[in-house]
């Protein structure tokens, strides 16, 4: 049916203009790449399966709470003790902590991410272990002795990948353990964990026991997600029927394991999508105009042929061939583009559970498959539906463009404005995202950046179960610090601005407050007297802690502006008293001071609406309360570099303690471009993406207008030979040009005041001004994009003799 | 020297380069036509005929020589002061009728009027109106050029032609696509416009459409190889009426 002949026609067409082909496989190639590149960090956070261990039924429960919900923990112990006696709809059900925990041998002290659980995990997961053995039912036993399984990479970073590690004594927070475990490379379930141990809950847990823990279990058949859901938030609402005060406000939220990390990248992932979408749209608008435009040439030989008779197939399989050589060419190898930017940034892109990898799935691959199959089909179309027309004389005998002007001229300048309006939608989100991007880096945490070194330290084991223990660990920490040449000030806090204490529940004592049903939250850290002055905050009332602030005394505190204004408004707060943790009937609380706001957490979060209920701070003296489970953060301010100081802290650490490690050593400003960094790292595989995929598409503008005035030079030499000046040959492309892109970006405009604002906002800023302004200067960029690229060709086109204009085509074809 | 010549070629010549082989399509060619002249080229295929009327419509520059029209030398000029004289000057006839396809009939005789300052919008309605009632296609005003037959197109190209009013009319063998009922049409339409003195300056190879010229010129290789200067046979006819 195709011939050889055929088929070497085509590919030699496709050869003999390699300029047009050149553009065509450019721009397909490259659309397809981008595409598919943003749709695999969708695909990755949205669908890749976890290896093995089927997650679609592993249910996941954490806690919602103000109308914010944790990806990880939040459950009580109580919660999981009772609902592991009143559930049946999950197998392996049980529970897993995470915490930080500081591993130590002879050899080193390193602090890691662990999960304390049961071996109901591995159970779920149906893991082994790599060497030796994963948690058994016989471990579970309440306080039995400690057993850690260690992940890969501590198994060959630190233990140098030895056989002997089964059985190896170690200490975990200074209390002895042995290693039973080593996990296969990559396991680091359910986030980035490393150390896994058992950790068994007493049968008469209480209901103020506490805890942070996520419940886990599979579905059983004929189980849905929806039944578990349901079920769990009944048994939460028993739970607070009886424990009112406790259980105020709290959920118990189920989702499938995977969806509850992708949740939180909802609007990301719509962006993604979207951008994505209109990045493959743009594509196919432009190869289609490109394919559309250069099949208008053969039009008058379609025509021909179906006037001698010849049958449909064979009048359009050339066509056919050609436009398939040029997308199978173009699909290759925008496939094998993907295939290098999934590989060379794959694992850097995104920030987020161990599975967030790049990889070159067989999704990926299929979907590019069908997006280059739509393409040729949708193109293949037009030459069919040429070939179908009745081949009259008087399209015969019709100009130049056998007469397939009109129809197919509106077919692309539609496909013109499309193409456009993808663009102003692509430029409108990329622009909106790097305006948030702006706004992080430049956000005002409340306190200068430079100049501070911070450490981690958590105390832990025999001697520093008392807090007048820890107190002076702090204490004698400070005062040497401080003594080091370059030192400014040194300070403890339980979290520097840009990160989170824990979080407790105040009230007044004389009203009722109440958001979302539950009692207000604040970000709670103790610190110490000097944290302030260190960190140069200012105290808009009252006084300082003091050093005799301590156990016994009374209990004291420091809000910030926001909860003073939540508690008090419009009153002074100095010397006034609240009611703390009331959930547990907690004490009253004096403050002594106010202090200014600073940012908890992600800047963008809290400086939008959004955190308008989480922006409460509370500051507790370290002497009177330091949680022996909390970390501290200890502030160095220096003069100059605070690197230069790092050895010395090191040091002066090691003398008080060497069994107590400082870690996450680094710079305040480091910390904060942390907390940047995942949106940052989007930003930067993101906005290059875009602006390559708008670099192609003007090329694809380009190249339409291009071939169009090529098509149209021997009109062009008649107008120039009736003595018509150049500008007004031009003036007609561009006002074509005008209105294609007049109704782009009109689209554009009403699409974007349609979805913008329904995004999530905080990270974006999508109130009516900026998207007016955004679409103006977006439009304007386009607008100088598609002037450029109408313009070039005419250029070419003016440099002609009328003459030899005229004979353009006649010309070209010898 | 002389206001009444239109036209003046002095040793104008053209020289294509394809390739290492240079053709000299014009070779030196002196030549004078005045106002009211009906000039009619004629010459072997190949000869330089259209070469010569390119030249002199300024569709093409000479390679070498010197080009006055109406007295002012041209070949210094601008593209855009070209435009301007081809456009309030000169009329054009192509054999292949060069009719743009996607506008009516009514537009492709107005464009040359289309970007005219000096002539008010109702006038130049006036003017396509009364062009094309002059070549017979008044009735057809919004056809595309497609619809119609190659005769009535040329009529129109004749109409576009003189729409501006211009001082002279180069035609490349307007009826060498025709039949000859057709090429007479348009020939009697040229000669319309000659009696209302237009000067014209027409390529045929057809002997039958030289009789009204008032002078034949005859081109081989690119060089004037005769001339002869002589009265009208249709204008001795009605002289002698
Ligand atoms: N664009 C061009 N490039 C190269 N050579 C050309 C070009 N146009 C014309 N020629 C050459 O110049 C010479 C004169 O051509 P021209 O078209 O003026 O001839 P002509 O007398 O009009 O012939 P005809 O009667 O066939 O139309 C020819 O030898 C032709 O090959
Ligand atoms: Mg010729």
């Amino acid at each position: 049916m195709i011939s050889i002949y055929d088929i070497k026609q085509s590919a030699i067409r496709v050869y003999r203009d390699y300029e047009y082909s050149a553009v065509v496989i450019t721009t397909m190639a490259f659309t397809l790449a981008i595409a598919l590149f943003l749709f695999s960090i969708v695909f990755t956070i949205k669908y890749k399966p976890l290896p093995a261990y089927e997650p679609h039924n592993i249910a996941w429960s954490t806690r919602t709470e103000n109308g914010n919900t944790f990806n990880v923990g939040g459950l009580t112990s109580y919660e999981y003790v009772y609902i592991k006696q009143h559930q049946n709809l999950l197998d392996h059900f049980g529970r897993l902590e995470r915490s930080g925990v500081t591993l130590s041998t002879d050899q080193f002290t390193e602090q890691f991410q662990a999960i304390a659980t049961s071996s109901e995990l591995f159970r779920l997961l149906g893991v082994d272990a790599m060497l030796g053995r994963v948690l058994l039912p016989s471990d579970d036993v309440v306080g039995g002795d400690k057993s850690i399984i260690i992940s890969y990479d501590i198994w060959r970073n630190l233990f140098d990948s030895a056989d002997d590690v089964i059985g190896k004594t170690v200490k975990l927070n200074g209390k002895l353990a042995t290693v039973i475990g080593v996990m296969g490379e990559g396991f680091r379930f359910p986030t980035n964990q490393d150390i896994w141990y058992s950790d068994i809950l007493p049968e008469g847990t209480l209901p103020d026991d506490g805890g942070w823990n996520s419940l886990f279990g599979r579905l059983k058949p004929g189980v849905t997600m929806e039944d578990v859901d349901r079920e769990f938030k009944r048994l939460g609402d028993q739970i607070r029927n009886e424990y009112p005060n406790q259980y105020k406000g709290k959920e118990i939220v189920t989702v499938k394991f995977t969806d509850r990390f992708s949740y939180y990248m909802g609007f990301l992932l719509s962006i993604l999508t979207i951008a994505s979408v209109a990045i493959l749209l743009m594509g196919c608008f432009s190869v289609s105009n490109l394919i559309i435009v250069r099949n208008l040439e053969n039009a008058k030989e379609i025509l021909i042929k179906s006037a001698l008779g010849l049958p449909l197939l064979r009048v359009v399989t050339s066509l056919l061939l050609e436009t398939f050589w040029l997308c199978a060419i173009a699909t290759c190898l925008g496939l094998w583009l993907t295939l290098l930017a999934i590989q060379f940034v794959g694992a850097d892109v995104l920030d987020g559970p161990y599975w967030w990898v790049l990889e070159f799935q067989m999704p990926i691959f299929l979907t590019g498959l069908a997006a280059a199959a739509f393409i040729w089909l949708s193109t293949g179309v037009i030459p069919v539906w040429m070939a179908m027309r009745q081949p009259t004389n008087g399209l015969l005998a019709s100009g130049r463009k056998g007469g397939a002007g009109t129809t197919l001229g509106k077919v692309m300048s539609g496909f013109m404005t499309l193409q456009i309006f993808c663009a102003f939608i692509l430029m409108v989100f990329t622009g909106v995202l790097v305006g948030g991007l702006v706004r992080m880096i430049n956000a005002d945490y409340g306190v200068p950046r430079d100049g501070f070194l911070i450490a981690e330290v958590q105390l832990g084991g025999a001697s520093y179960e008392a807090l007048e223990q820890r107190v002076q660990y702090y204490d004698r920490f400070v005062e040497q610090a401080r003594q080091l040449p370059g030192v400014e000030n040194v300070g403890v806090t339980s979290a520097v601005p840009g990160s989170w204490g824990f979080l407790s529940n105040f009230t007044s004592t004389e009203r009722k407050m109440e958001i979302n049903g539950a009692f207000p939250k604040s970000n709670e850290m103790p610190v110490n007297e000097t944290y302030f002055a260190t960190m140069e905050m200012k105290l808009l009332e009252g006084r300082n802690f003091t050093e005799a602030d301590k156990e016994g005394a009374e209990e004291v505190a420091i809000i910030n502006e926001s909860m003073a204004k939540t508690l008090f408004p419009g009153e002074s707060a100095v010397g006034r008293q609240f009611q703390y943790d009331p959930e547990n009937e907690g004490i009253l609380l004096t403050v002594v001071g106010v202090v200014q706001d600073v940012v908890s957490g992600n800047p963008l979060w809290y400086l939008s609406p959004e955190s308008e209920n989480w922006r409460s701070q509370l500051y507790r003296p370290i002497r009177q309360k330091q949680p022996i489970w909390d970390s501290n953060t200890l502030v160095i301010k220096t003069q100059d570099n605070p690197y230069n100081v790092i050895d010395q802290i090191k040091n002066i650490a090691r003398t008080i303690d060497s069994g107590i490690p400082l870690y996450e050593i680094q710079t305040f400003d480091d910390l904060l471009r942390d907390n940047e960094s995942g949106f940052r790292r989007m930003i930067y595989t993101f906005l290059p993406a875009a602006i390559l995929a708008l670099v192609i598409s003007a090329l694809g503008i380009y190249g339409i207008t291009r071939r169009v005035v090529l098509q149209n030079t021997p009109d062009i030499g008649v107008m120039k030979a009736l003595g018509i000046a150049d500008r007004f040959i031009n003036r007609k492309y561009f006002i074509a040009a005008g209105i294609q892109l007049a109704m782009g970006t009109l689209v554009g405009v009403i699409f974007s005041f349609f979805v913008l604002p329904k995004l999530p906002d905080g990270i974006l800023i999508t109130d009516s001004t900026t998207i007016l302004i955004a679409s103006l200067i977006v439009t304007a960029i386009i607008a100088l994009v598609v002037a450029v690229a109408s313009y070039l060709p005419l250029i070419s086109a003016h440099k002609l003799s009328p003459r030899d204009a005229m004979n353009y085509l006649s010309m070209s074809k010898e | 020297m002389n206001g009444n010549n239109l036209i003046q070629f002095e040793k104008v010549t053209k020289i294509y380069q394809a390739g290492d082989v240079e053709t000299f399509a014009i070779h030196e060619v002196d030549l004078q036509i005045k106002r009211g002249e009906y000039v009619v080229i004629s010459g072997p295929s190949g000869g330089g005929k259209s070469s010569i009327l390119s030249v002199m419509g300024l569709l093409d520059k000479c390679t070498s020589g010197r080009y006055l029209f109406k007295g002012s030398d041209v070949t210094g000029m601008s593209r855009s002061e070209l435009a301007k004289i081809r456009n309030t000057e000169m009329g054009f006839v192509f054999q292949s009728f060069n009719l743009i396809d996607t506008i009516s009939v009514y537009d492709n005789v107005a464009l040359p009027l289309r970007y005219r300052d000096d002539i008010s919008a109702k006038e130049k309605d006036q003017r396509v109106k009364d062009a094309l009632l002059n070549v017979g296609m008044d009735h057809r005003l919004k056809h595309l050029p497609a619809q119609l037959s190659g005769g009535q197109q040329q009529r129109v190209a004749v109409a576009r032609a003189f729409v501006g009013s211009p001082s002279i009319i180069l035609a490349d063998e307007p009826t060498g696509n025709l039949d000859s009922k057709s090429a007479e049409i348009v020939m009697e339409l040229l000669q319309k416009q000659f009696d209302s003195g237009v000067t014209i300056c027409m390529v045929t190879h057809d002997p039958r459409y030289t009789t009204d010229a008032t002078r034949a010129i005859h081109v081989f290789d690119g060089s004037i190889q005769s001339e002869e200067f002589r009265t009208p046979m249709g204008k001795a006819e009605i002289a002698t009426a």
